[in-house]
């Protein structure tokens, strides 16, 4: 039995933010923000996933992707480009290298936005697929993570 | 001697011990019926002849929605089966889960690389092979936020 997954995991890219006020202490935060995009698989070997982002298009757009840190995923996974600015876009990869294929947690993606106004902006991230070697369905939590860049640091 | 037989060694006997008069009236057989409790007989005959069609009649009306359910049950078997049948799977979808995946590019991939049996239906792109431009095209469909 096919087993589908649709987890979805939270994502508060930092707290309290979102909001259009200016950042504390004359800081101006940097229009431009990378987004880690995290899977963890448990203890079972990962070969595929799929995910669904979504986003406030008011605030973000998405410039770019790129792939992950495990050797399986370090191409930047397949995506459609209407996505990069219509406040959701699905990311998915997999690998036939099974010795390679990653277990637990790890970086698989990254994504380059630019965040209008001076709030960390809030996304959120849910498991679409996920596959073990063989092609057989695995239970698997994603997260997001990223600072957004001020002049004087980094925002929250 | 059987159980019949001592019947009417018995009723011989009764009847033997009835007198000679008696004997004849119960004998008689030509026994006249006024016209009048004739026809009444019949009358009654007749009414409750109609009572049982009639309640007949409602057993079987009570009985039609029976009947249309499982007359439609019939038509919608039916329907699903031959629908079902001519029913082809989704472009892509490699394992018939009803959804285009990435597991489904995987799983073409898979099977390409390990030189297994490959499908006709597999060739997505339409060029009458099944190859790596297939299983690129899956991937591409998995991800397609159009019409989602």
């Amino acid at each position: 039995m096919r087993l589908l997954l649709t987890i979805t995991a939270s994502v508060l890219l930092a707290a309290g933010t979102g909001d259009d006020k200016p950042a504390r202490d004359g800081k101006s935060a940097d229009p431009f923000m990378p987004v880690d995009v995290f899977v963890d698989s448990g203890n079972k070997q990962l070969v595929a996933y799929q995910l669904e982002i979504t986003y406030d298009h008011k605030q973000v757009k998405i410039i770019s992707l790129e792939g992950g840190e495990p050797e399986a995923f370090k191409d930047a996974p397949h995506y459609d480009p209407a996505g990069m600015t219509r406040g959701r876009i699905i990311i998915a990869a997999f690998t036939t290298d099974h010795a390679g294929a990653p277990k637990g947690k790890n970086r698989l993606a990254r994504l380059h936005l630019t965040a209008e106004g001076h709030g960390t902006p809030k996304l959120k991230v849910t498991v679409v697929a996920a596959a073990k070697p063989g092609g057989k369905r695995l239970d698997a939590k994603a997260e997001l993570e990223g600072m957004r860049k001020t002049r004087k640091g980094f925002e929250e | 001697m059987t159980a019949p037989e001592n019947l009417n060694n018995g009723i011989r006997s009764l009847e033997s011990s009835l007198g000679e008069d008696l004997r004849s009236e119960l004998q008689a057989t030509d026994v006249a019926v006024p016209a009048a409790a004739d026809a009444a007989a019949r009358a009654v005959i007749r009414s409750r002849a109609a009572e049982i069609r009639r309640a007949a009649g409602r057993r079987h009306r009570h009985l039609w929605p029976v009947w249309a359910a499982a007359a439609a049950l019939l038509l919608a078997a039916g329907t699903w089966l031959a629908l079902s049948r001519g029913k082809s799977p989704l472009a892509g979808d490699i394992d018939r889960s009803g959804r285009v995946d990435i597991v489904d590019a995987y799983l073409l991939a898979r099977r390409i690389n390990e030189g297994g049996k490959l499908e006709a239906r597999w060739d997505i792109t339409g060029d009458g092979k099944v190859n790596r431009g297939d299983v690129e095209a899956v991937a591409t469909r998995a991800v397609s936020i159009e019409g989602r």
